[in-house]
């Protein structure tokens, strides 16, 4: 009887003070308050402009690296929000990769068309292709997206096509290097903040539900299979965004465009930054990407590495450090009696 | 008829490739893409204990059988347990812990022509005109017994029945007293026994080599697709599509146009039938 | 009011693998009508409105809306030409705010033709939909997120969320099921006026004696045939539906509580032993789900062999009190806790034989013979009748199960010739009386019922709690929670009442059958 009386405790979180204040209008009158909600908002913004100015060309590169890459993410969360999940982010990369070469090279396409061409066209290209499986189980999606880059970079191999083994060289480059480096930063900064946008609208909150139970999305007069076209045609344009920027840049395509660590890389910044949260895909590749390049003497236990990372922030952290850091802003935790 | 033997041969191989990898869906409803890594993880470690330890080759089968099941065990208990329920974390988990596993074995150095398996039986078996050899006899004898053996467990024996349990309605089990953890690690472990068994008797035809991983994850989910990923004659008779039409390229056309043959399938099916050749296409059935 | 018939249903014909679910079933529905559809479970209701409503294809027969064929369509192509439903399993987005919920139909091509659902309005036109089912404007309530929301209030919510498409008919799948007498109360009075302002509706119920205050006709289905159709009173004395659908033995009675469905007179009901023991002890259960409470300070006491069953509403507490007695609730606190979800806690003791089980797993708990039967037909639904049991019996060796699994087909004897059915095809009844039969075979000595007879019709209730009975014959334990405890009162030793998880009263079945609160509540009258 007296164990069962001892005052037991529980843990539980609360929302701080100054969330609860700055949830009104008055957050105005304060300027500390004011900073609390600027601050997450602004601070990529300023990053932006002013990292490519600060740092040294190599980590100049290393941020370009990691702007792609992160695009490469968020098409990743923005398919996940609707319950598509891919595990081959490397298919966009590689069509819109060697759509801008190829319309580069054949055509003698100037890199203010191929870009736009082969984001739109890359992306006409893989909506086509992945439509089919749209309507059946996820785990479908996963395997095709698995199977399809590899399958692509083995027919390039083997037919020849497209350059074969060598790929395609004396692309056009950019024009400047900063140019390079604010467009890109451009492209990502601008796609965060209009999927966060997307995703607090009501069109994300359908892309939620369609993800929780489209039963009940269709019921409600809603096509869930258009609404997944349609993400599909978004996240693949990103991709292949990301794909067509880094064959100019590079001033070459081939067969590794489609390799694994298109697919990998992306899918481990969004995991270890957040799924769904967006700005845990930009946050993930801002932290992996340096520290692959720190790593490259290791060459192959890079990807071992990566791979651990992704399964240790799956289990251990399965909200993401984005979730967490925001949690820790908003909430305090305390243990309280019962 | 050197082409229906290699078309049964390759058949063979690519259902042998397929089935651990389709076993463990239907069973615990975990698409283990690590399946590749599994199959080549198997044949190293029988190479270690081959030539490291110097035991028989029907001996390091076996042990090799043991240690990837206890290891696939434990990935299970270790690892999956932790985030089952969670579909992004399970597809991404498997994914990517074979990837780790292929790249660590090629940083070790397992590529190239360096590492080899032995065939069971050298040399080989004139039929018709063409000589086959022993190997790729045990490698379709096998492959036959094994899908019936797969096929008696899952109907008729308790822990088979069983898997089926956990594999359709968690909680009803639970609430039965099976355990899924348990239930679930042992279909992993099941999972990877079966590829090891895979690379024992396949390796031996070609090289050991840490790529050959990915290969088989190709075939495996490729055959998964195209048959259905519930249906286990689905998969059987997609790997025998696909390997006769193989073989065939590869007479015809050229051996490098090999690889064409599943990404043509996929397309053909994505557009024709999507759930596969025998997939239970997603019906928004309601019965209750 | 026009004679037009707004939906017009031609021979559809469905079956399920072997099961026809469906057979040769037409009908009219004229604008401004309110029709009922009714029957037993498995009779084929659900199934018809999945057929008009295109979430299954019919194998033939057609479906006109408005003299234009739907039959096949899309069901948002269906639903965004003005045919709403609702469903009887809730589909509802538990972590949105209620009016969250209504906002998404908002989103749809239907409702942007109708009215500007234009971004930022959308909020208001939700808030003020929600207020006519219910949801008060201006109360706390449209914001509380769904899974804190009590069962009727979802029902209503699911009946706001068709009705913002607009539709011009709406069906209604069991709208009340699990609805206490209040919120019914609550909810007619809005079907009858969305019937006066002209919606043409079908509504499928068990509840015949509220569905028949509101509809103006009845059809009834059997085994997937229409066998009558016409005004309430004529259907009921329709000699085939009485057979059928009520049961030949017994007298549904919409006015009177009498004690049926074969029990015993109340003079004969067993007491309880004052020396028998306590199988069961529940002390001071306390669970916590984040910071909202689902049960507090449960105490409660099973003697063998006795049937004590525990009355209470949805969202009382009842299966949650269920999941901690047979440790289910330790998996759930597990895989929340993993992924980082809401924090689950569990205080207080569970006393099972004299010993302390409180954290001991499911799995422990069945061996030691202590086995739940979950709500809504736990089975596995792609394995066969034979299977299922044979799952059922893997603790226990291989003859005790052979023997067990002759019991539970001595016991429903219609399992028997179910034998090598696909589970996911049985009817409602059936699937119920396997789940049944599955717990059995575990060989409990006491065996947890977690609403064995929702949804079922009458018929099959009384069957079932005859089983009990039979079980309980047997030696075993039982110990089940209902709502709708009609007809399980005559079976009952003893019983509780619970109510937002807290124990309210406590007593033998007779005392609790003369509460008139009880009686109100839980028994219908």
């Amino acid at each position: 009887m007296d164990k069962s009386e001892k005052t037991q405790f529980r843990r539980e979180r609360l929302d701080r003070g100054i969330k609860a204040r700055t949830d009104t209008i008055y957050a105005i009158a304060s300027f500390r308050d004011m900073l609390y909600l600027i601050l997450p908002r602004v601070l990529p913004l300023v990053l932006m402009v002013v990292l490519p100015l600060l740092l040294g060309e190599y980590w100049r590169k290393v941020v370009c690296y990691a702007a792609v890459y992160g695009l490469l993410a968020l098409s990743w969360d923005f398919l996940g929000a609707i319950g598509l999940f891919s595990l081959g982010q490397a298919l966009f990369f590689g069509v819109g990769a060697y759509m801008a070469g190829a319309l580069n090279l054949y055509f003698e396409w100037p890199i203010y068309y191929t870009l736009p061409a082969a984001t739109l066209g890359g992306a006409l290209f893989c909506t086509l292709l992945l439509t089919p499986v749209i309507r059946l189980k996820g785990v479908y999606f996963a395997m095709v997206t698995i199977v399809i880059p590899i399958l692509f970079s083995r027919t390039i191999v083997a037919g020849g096509i497209f350059g074969g083994t060598h790929g395609i060289v004396n692309l056009t480059p950019f024009k400047s290097d900063l140019l390079a480096e604010y467009l890109i930063l451009f492209a990502l900064i601008g796609c965060l903040f209009a999927f966060r946008r997307v995703i607090g609208e009501d069109y994300g909150l359908v892309m939620h539900a369609i993800r929780d139970d489209d039963r009940a999305v269709m019921s409600a007069g809603i096509n869930i299979y258009w609404r997944k076209v349609q993400a599909l045609f978004v996240a693949s344009a990103v991709g292949c965004l990301a794909g067509a920027f880094m064959c100019h840049n590079y001033q070459f395509v081939g067969p590794s465009a489609f390799s694994l660590d298109y697919s990998l890389l992306p899918l481990a910044a969004a995991a270890l930054g957040g799924p769904g949260t967006f700005v845990g895909a930009v946050l993930g590749s801002a932290i992996l990407i340096p520290l692959s390049e720190a790593l490259r003497d290791f060459g192959g236990l890079r990807m071992v590495f990566y791979c651990l990372i992704l399964i240790a922030s799956m289990i251990l952290l399965p909200e993401g450090i984005f979730h967490y850091i925001a949690r820790k802003y908003h909430q305090f935790e305390r243990t309280v009696k019962i | 008829m050197s082409i229906f033997i290699y078309g049964l041969t390759q058949s063979v191989t690519l259902m042998l490739y397929g089935y651990g990898f389709s076993l463990v869906y239907g069973i615990s409803g975990i698409a283990n893409f690590a399946h590749g890594g599994f199959y080549v993880l198997g044949g190293y470690i029988t190479w270690c204990i081959i030539n490291l330890l110097g035991l028989s080759q029907f001996t390091s089968a076996v042990l090799t059988v043991l240690i990837m099941g206890f290891l696939g065990f434990v990935f299970y208990w270790g690892i999956l347990l932790r985030i089952r329920g969670i579909i992004l974390s399970e597809l991404v988990i498997t994914f990517v812990a074979g990837i780790a596993i292929l790249e660590f074995l090629n940083w070790k150095g397992l590529y190239g022509f360096y590492y080899n398996l032995l065939p069971f039986v050298e040399g080989d078996i004139t039929v018709g005109e063409v000589s086959v050899d022993y190997q790729r006899l045990i490698v379709l004898c096998s492959g036959a017994v094994l899908a019936g053996l797969m096929w008696l467990f899952v109907h008729h024996t308790k822990i088979g029945l069983s898997f089926r349990g956990i594999a359709q309605e968690e909680r009803t089990a639970l609430s039965l007293g099976i355990e899924s953890d348990w239930v679930g690690s042992l279909s992993m472990a099941l999972g990877s026994a079966l590829a090891a068994v895979a690379a024992i008797l396949i390796l031996p035809l070609g090289v050991l080599e840490a790529n050959v991983g990915y290969e088989v994850l190709i075939y495996a989910v490729t055959v998964a697709i195209v048959g259905g990923l519930e249906s286990t004659p689905g998969m059987v008779l997609a790997s025998f599509i696909i390997g006769f039409g193989q073989i065939l390229v590869a007479e015809f056309i050229g051996s490098s146009w090999m690889i064409i043959v599943p990404l043509a399938t996929i397309v053909v099916i994505l557009a024709l039938r999507p759930s596969g050749l025998f997939g239970k296409f997603k019906e928004l059935e309601e019965r209750v | 009011m026009q004679d037009e018939v707004i939906l017009q249903v031609e021979n559809l014909h469905k079956s399920f693998g072997g099961v026809k679910a469906t057979v040769d079933v037409s009908f009219q529905l004229r604008r401004g009508e309110f029709i009922g559809i009714i029957g037993p479970n498995g009779s084929g209701k659900t199934t018809l409105i999945n057929l008009i409503t295109g979430f299954v294809k019919p194998d033939a027969g057609r479906v006109l809306f408005k003299g234009r064929a739907i039959t096949g369509k899309m069901p948002y192509t269906i639903a965004g030409l003005g045919v709403a439903r609702t469903f009887q399993m809730v589909h509802m987005f538990y972590n949105l705010p209620a009016f969250k919920n209504i906002i998404i139909p908002l989103c749809s091509p239907r409702v942007k033709t109708l009215k500007g659902g234009r971004y930022g309005e959308r909020d208001d036109i939700a808030i003020e939909i929600l207020d006519e089912y219910g949801f008060e404007r201006d109360s706390f309530i449209p914001y509380r997120m769904v899974g804190s929301l009590p069962h009727g209030y979802l029902k209503r919510l699911d009946l706001a969320r068709a009705m913002s498409l607009r539709p011009e008919v709406l069906l209604l799948d069991e709208l009340f099921s699990g609805m206490s007498m209040s919120e019914v109360a609550a909810t007619l009075p809005m079907l009858e006026k969305l019937s006066a302002q002209g919606l043409s509706m079908i509504m499928v119920e068990h509840r015949l004696r509220e569905l028949f205050r509101v509809v103006s006709r009845v059809i009834v289905l059997n085994f997937g045939a229409k066998i009558a159709e016409g005004l309430p009173e004529e259907v009921m004395k329709d000699a085939s539906v009485m057979a059928a659908y009520l049961g030949s033995e017994s007298q549904y009675d919409c006015l009177e509580m009498v004690p049926s469905h074969g029990a015993p007179p109340p003079e004969e009901q067993p007491e309880t032993r004052p020396e028998a023991e306590k199988i069961l002890e529940v002390k001071k259960l306390t669970v916590f789900f984040e910071n909202a409470l689902a049960a507090n300070d449960i105490s409660l006491e099973v003697a063998e062999g006795e049937i004590v069953g525990i009355l209470g509403s949805n969202s009382a507490g009842k299966t949650t009190l269920m999941n901690a007695v047979s440790g289910l609730i330790l998996d759930q606190k597990k895989k929340e806790d993993r992924r980082g979800g809401e924090r689950i806690e569990v205080r207080g003791e569970i006393i099972f034989r004299g010993e302390n089980i409180t954290y001991l797993k499911p799995s422990d708990r069945v061996k030691k013979g202590m086995v739940l039967c979950r709500e809504r037909h736990p089975i596995f639904r792609d394995s066969t009748v034979l299977e299922n049991l044979r799952i059922a019996g893997k603790l226990r060796k291989r003859l005790e199960v052979k023997e067990s699994i002759a019991v539970v087909f001595e016991i429903f004897p219609h399992l028997l010739t179910l034998k090598k059915r696909k589970a996911g095809l049985l009817s409602g009844g059936e699937q119920q009386m396997l789940a049944i039969g599955m717990a059995l075979v575990t060989r409990p000595s006491l065996l947890l019922l977690d609403e064995p007879l929702l949804g079922l019709s009458p018929l099959l209730q009384s069957e079932v709690t005859k089983a009990l009975k039979t079980i309980s014959g047997r030696g075993v334990t039982i110990l089940v929670t209902e709502q709708f405890a009609r007809p399980l009162i005559p079976i009952i030793d003893r019983g509780y009442v619970i109510e937002n998880g807290i124990i309210v009263m406590g007593g033998t079945g007779r005392e609790l059958a003369d509460n008139p609160d009880v009686r109100a509540s839980y028994l219908g009258v």
